[in-house]
């Protein structure tokens, strides 16, 4: 891209012929026989852009076969068996197609376009540094009038009001104006925007930051994910695992682990939903779905030897950063058991006149009931995993002395359901003696599930973008504009040759030009001068 | 360049006026039968005049009219007709800005959340870019399919479904959505304008009539198969239902929102519509008969006869498709419901506020409009091939045009793609996660590199550069919606 614009390669060509020494014939001498015969063809092959546009429709067609087959590390192993027969998926895998961007032969695709735009870059930046180097100050006539846009003014000064006044408006209209001498004629100058012949190495120099970051986040980071319940702590980090194949996957989870420098805690899990619970006993369903839910807000504590460093709230969108970890909300979960449960006894009094007791307690707790001289003490509480039922298994016990009955407790609703659903003794829901308990309220404990990322690359793919853009933009946005006033003194008066180029938008600079030549024409300067 | 193109205005002007009175009056026509159409299902719907749906609905019959008046200025040239389009399309826009702006303050979020807002959107600031452009370039023509592709994609948006009242999933619950978006937006409208230029330059540059013809044959076909092959959400019944049996996917909405059933248990919402499947296989024929003739070169007349017929057939299966699935009742529809999955509702609730749907299908019904407005465009084109090329811009204005848009659309995309990797890593912890709509859009990204360089550094303009914007635009629809619609991911609510 050292050409820029709508440009045709030899217009330019023709534009620079006075800044160009030497165009062509960069190629190095030939020293030694066939081994540097195919070094020079290799680099030069390597530096075409045809093989960067050939890389790039490759790239294309092989994204695109990685969008339409499923990916291994965004497919359920599963999934991925029931979609294709079993030879087939040995195939697919052992040619990496149902991991394409983890195969060895991608990353070689982009190892060779990084090497594609290292070596174009290197085989054409010389010639815009010159640009930048060594400006072409100085200019033959000749050269100046085949410039792209040229003129010629008789101005009725002698050369050095021509020279002020020429210097001055080039000056307005470009910037900052240099005069060179040379054989006597002098030559004024003047060029803005020259970085822009920079913009397109900028660019390619970006795009290999980039790949640089993303290498580094390969090479020196990882992820994987954490679970804790609520006051929990730990330090080590399941690795996900991506490059095993399918077969091995399903079969045989293998865990990786890491250790972290420091232990995490998860000293509070909650759950906040976009409108108030109907229910105050939370199902899976309802603590688990995007749509009801606001944000899950895990509070962290960060421990290094024994001592508490620093606490933050982890939420989704609000990940904990530390040390070079970063940690994201990634699942949410019931924990172990309910931290409080609040029960409902519903028993019948002497007189045959319902009773209701309402008895609040702590995990591990238990609670009295006078009527029958039952203590019920908690087994067992939680959430069922399959049927998304909260439930709690009091173990009760009667001073009567007979063995302690096992009572699984529900919310009312749920325990009619089951009546009605189940015959009569094959699940006890009440006790001997009549008496009903139902589970109206409980404070959950949670478990969350923390993605970790560790990624010392990602500055540097940040870096890149700016960079990227900013080459964009002087790309897209910026021309290198030059002009040139050769200054021709006569008997009477000067004749100016005026040239100047843009290496794009050059219909705007032609009437930037056409400005200029317009304001120095005799008539429209200050009689004074 | 302004200079060579007032000198084309005023030569325009001198030509005697052309008729217009008839494509005026059928504009109007078309959209009086249209509020019959719209208005009583506004009112029918109980939410009122001043609800998103009321005001697109309101900003359809607008943009229809100025569409089909635009569409006519292609052979017509009359200024008039342009001063007409463009009062139609002053209201349609005043609607559709009431519609996003309702919309907005229903959601409490910008309309870009998913692909309903998306299009809205998308829609509405093409037509906003299209003036923006036309004050640059002076190019009027660019309307003439600017403003009919915006009208697509807002009739497109009304037949998906939308819940304003829906709040986002957490995971969207951050501002870099609207950064992400707005820059998702404006890149591809800014294809999309590229895209246009490069049609017409390939129009100005008499690409041969037979050429066109032979890809609006090519792409209906595609059209019919590619909705027959994908377009049922159904993933057990997914091949060749609609061709062999005639059978369609209509869908039922329970307060707006599909009914959640399972994946495995929604065959029960097919149903036959025997003549959809009739008239899409006789469309489907005449358009590969259409695409033989085109390949062997037959004379033209017949060429264009085929074309006629293939664009009659297309109209008619749509207007089937249509009417037979809308008019299908909503007992109809229950009465196919195993009761397992209707004990789950309220059964009268359900009868009262279910509606039939063809909702469950944009894919098919997108693609149907797509294949019917690029046949009507052809149709126009072989009409008035002389007189279009004669008013067209120059070459050069239309290749600049597409070089400076591209040059615009390819910052845009590379900010959509890096902001998108920044939200991504804020969010779940990797910037790139090779997700399919990620990896579309870096396909994108990758045709316009390929665009920059061939144009750039191998002196590629012209025809050349067209066929490639246009190409690029094609990849872009595959990223928006194709991949929404067809592949699971990250950005499967999007």
């Amino acid at each position: 891209m050292a050409q820029n614009g709508n440009g045709i390669r030899n217009n330019e060509a023709a534009n620079d012929s006075g800044t160009k020494p030497n165009p062509t014939g960069e190629v190095e001498k030939k020293v030694g026989p066939a081994r540097a015969d195919f070094l020079d063809n290799t680099i030069r092959f390597l530096s075409t852009v045809r093989l960067g546009i050939y890389l790039m429709i490759i790239l294309v067609v092989v994204f695109f076969i990685g969008t339409i087959i499923p990916q291994k590390p965004n497919t359920a192993p599963e999934n991925l068996q029931r979609m294709f027969a079993p030879p087939n998926l040995v195939m697919l895998d052992r040619l990496g197609i149902l991991d394409i961007f983890h195969a060895w032969w991608f990353k070689a695709l982009l190892m060779l376009l990084g090497l594609n735009i290292v070596f174009a870059s290197l085989d054409r930046f010389s010639n815009a540094w010159r640009y930048i180097q060594r400006p072409a100050k100085w200019l033959t006539g000749a050269v100046i009038r085949a410039q792209r846009e040229h003129a010629e003014i008789h101005l009725k000064v002698p050369l050095a009001g021509a020279e002020r006044v020429v210097t001055k408006h080039i000056g307005k209209m470009v910037g900052h104006a240099q005069i060179t001498e040379r054989d006597g004629q002098k030559v004024i100058f003047a060029q803005r925007h020259v970085y822009a012949r920079l913009a397109a190495y900028g660019i390619h120099l970006s795009l290999l930051v980039i790949f640089a970051g993303g290498l580094i986040g390969l090479e020196f980071g990882y992820r994987g994910q954490i679970s804790l319940n609520e006051g929990e702590s730990t330090s080590k980090v399941i690795l996900f695992d991506a490059s095993r194949s399918v077969v091995e996957a399903s079969s045989n989870p293998r865990m990786v682990e890491r250790e972290m420098p420091f232990t995490l805690r998860l000293d509070k899990a909650e759950v906040v939903f976009n409108n108030p619970q109907e229910s105050s006993l939370l199902r899976r369903d309802d603590i688990q779905s995007p749509a009801v839910v606001k944000n899950w807000y895990c509070t962290m504590s960060l421990w290094e030897n024994g001592a508490e460093k620093e606490t933050q709230v982890v939420a989704v969108n609000q990940p904990l950063s530390y040390r070079g970890y970063r940690f994201f909300q990634s699942g949410f979960d019931f924990g172990e058991g309910f931290k409080e449960l609040t029960f409902q006894v519903r028993t019948r009094d002497a007189a045959g006149l319902p009773h209701e007791t309402v008895y609040r307690i702590r995990k591990g707790g238990s609670f009295a009931i006078p009527e029958g001289g039952w203590v019920a003490a908690l087994v067992r509480s939680g959430v069922m995993t399959q049927a998304d039922i909260p439930f709690a298994v009091l173990s009760l016990h009667s001073d009567n002395g007979k063995p302690p009955v096992q009572l699984p407790v529900f919310d009312e609703g749920t325990t009619q359901k089951m009546r009605q659903v189940a015959p009569a003794n094959s699940m006890q829901t009440k006790l001997p003696n009549g008496t009903e308990i139902f589970l109206i309220d409980a404070i959950p404990e949670f478990s969350t599930t923390l993605q970790v990322s560790r990624d010392p690359g990602v500055m540097i793919v940040w870096a890149g973008c700016i960079l990227l853009m900013v080459g964009l933009m002087l790309a897209f946005y910026y021309s290198h504009q030059r002009v040139w006033a050769m200054l021709v003194p006569l008997q009477e008066g000067t004749t100016v040759v005026l040239g100047g180029d843009s290496n794009k938008s050059r219909s705007a600079f032609a009437k930037k030009f056409q400005q200029l030549v317009h304001a120095l024409e005799p008539q429209n300067l200050p009689p004074q001068t | 360049m302004s200079r060579i193109h007032t000198g084309q205005i005023a030569e325009a002007g001198m030509q005697p006026a052309p008729k217009i009175l008839w494509p005026m009056l059928f504009s109007f026509l078309g959209m009086g039968l249209l509020a019959m159409f719209v208005i009583p299902s506004i009112l029918r719907s109980g939410s009122g005049l001043v609800s998103p749906g009321a005001f697109l609905g309101l900003a359809i019959i607008f943009y229809v009219g100025a569409s089909a008046l635009l569409i006519t200025y292609l052979a017509r040239r009359s200024d008039r007709l342009v001063l007409v389009a463009k009062g139609l399309i002053l209201v349609a826009f005043i609607f559709h800005t009431g519609a996003i702006a309702d919309h907005w303050m229903v959601a409490k979020h910008p309309p870009i959340s998913n692909i309903f807002e998306m299009l809205i959107s998308f829609a509405w600031a093409l037509v906003a870019l299209d003036y923006v452009f036309q004050r640059i370039y002076r190019l009027k023509i660019l309307s003439s399919f600017c403003v009919p592709i915006a009208t697509l994609a807002v009739l497109l948006s009304t037949i998906l479904p939308t819940d304003p009242a829906r709040t986002l999933p957490p995971a969207l619950q951050s501002v870099w959505l609207y950064i992400h978006v707005t820059f998702a937006i404006f890149s591809y409208v800014a294809c999309a304008i590229a895209f246009v230029a490069s049609v017409l330059y390939l129009v100005k540059d008499r690409v041969k009539l037979e050429t066109f013809g032979m890809i609006t044959q090519a792409l209906s076909v595609g059209t019919i198969l590619g909705i027959d092959w994908l377009g049922n959400a159904d993933t057990a019944h997914r091949h060749f239902n609609i061709l062999l049996r005639g059978e369609f996917f209509i869908n039922l909405l329970y307060r707006g929102r599909d009914i959640p059933i399972p994946e495995m248990e929604k065959t029960f919402l097919v149903t036959a519509l025997p003549w959809a499947g009739t008239m899409l296989r006789i469309a489907l024929l005449v358009s590969l008969a259409g695409l033989i003739l085109y390949w062997m070169k037959t004379s033209w007349k017949t060429l264009i006869r085929v074309s006629q017929f293939s664009f009659v057939a297309q109209l008619v299966s749509a207007g089937v498709i249509l009417v037979s699935a809308l008019s299908r009742s909503t007992q109809q529809c229950l009465d196919r419901i195993p009761s397992v999955v209707l004990s789950q509702f309220d059964t009268r609730t359900l009868a009262q506020a279910a509606t039939v749907s063809v909702k469950s299908n944009p894919f098919t019904l997108a693609g149907i409009l797509v294949a019917l407005v690029t046949s009507l465009l052809f149709l126009i084109l072989s009409s008035r091939h002389e007189a279009i090329v004669a008013s067209l811009p120059e070459t050069n204005l239309l290749d600049e045009v597409n070089y400076k848009v591209v040059t615009i659309a390819f910052p845009l995309l590379t900010l959509m793609i890096a902001t998108g990797a920044f939200w991504a890593n804020r969010t779940w912890g990797s910037y790139w996660n090779w997700d399919p709509k990620e990896v579309g859009a870096l396909i994108t990204w990758l045709v316009y590199a390929a665009y920059l360089h061939m144009r750039i550094v191998r002196g590629w303009a012209g025809r050349r550069a067209a066929y490639f914007a246009i190409v690029g635009f094609v990849f872009v629809l595959f990223t928006f919606i194709g991949i929404s619609y067809l592949l699971p991911g990250l950005h499967a609510y999007a």
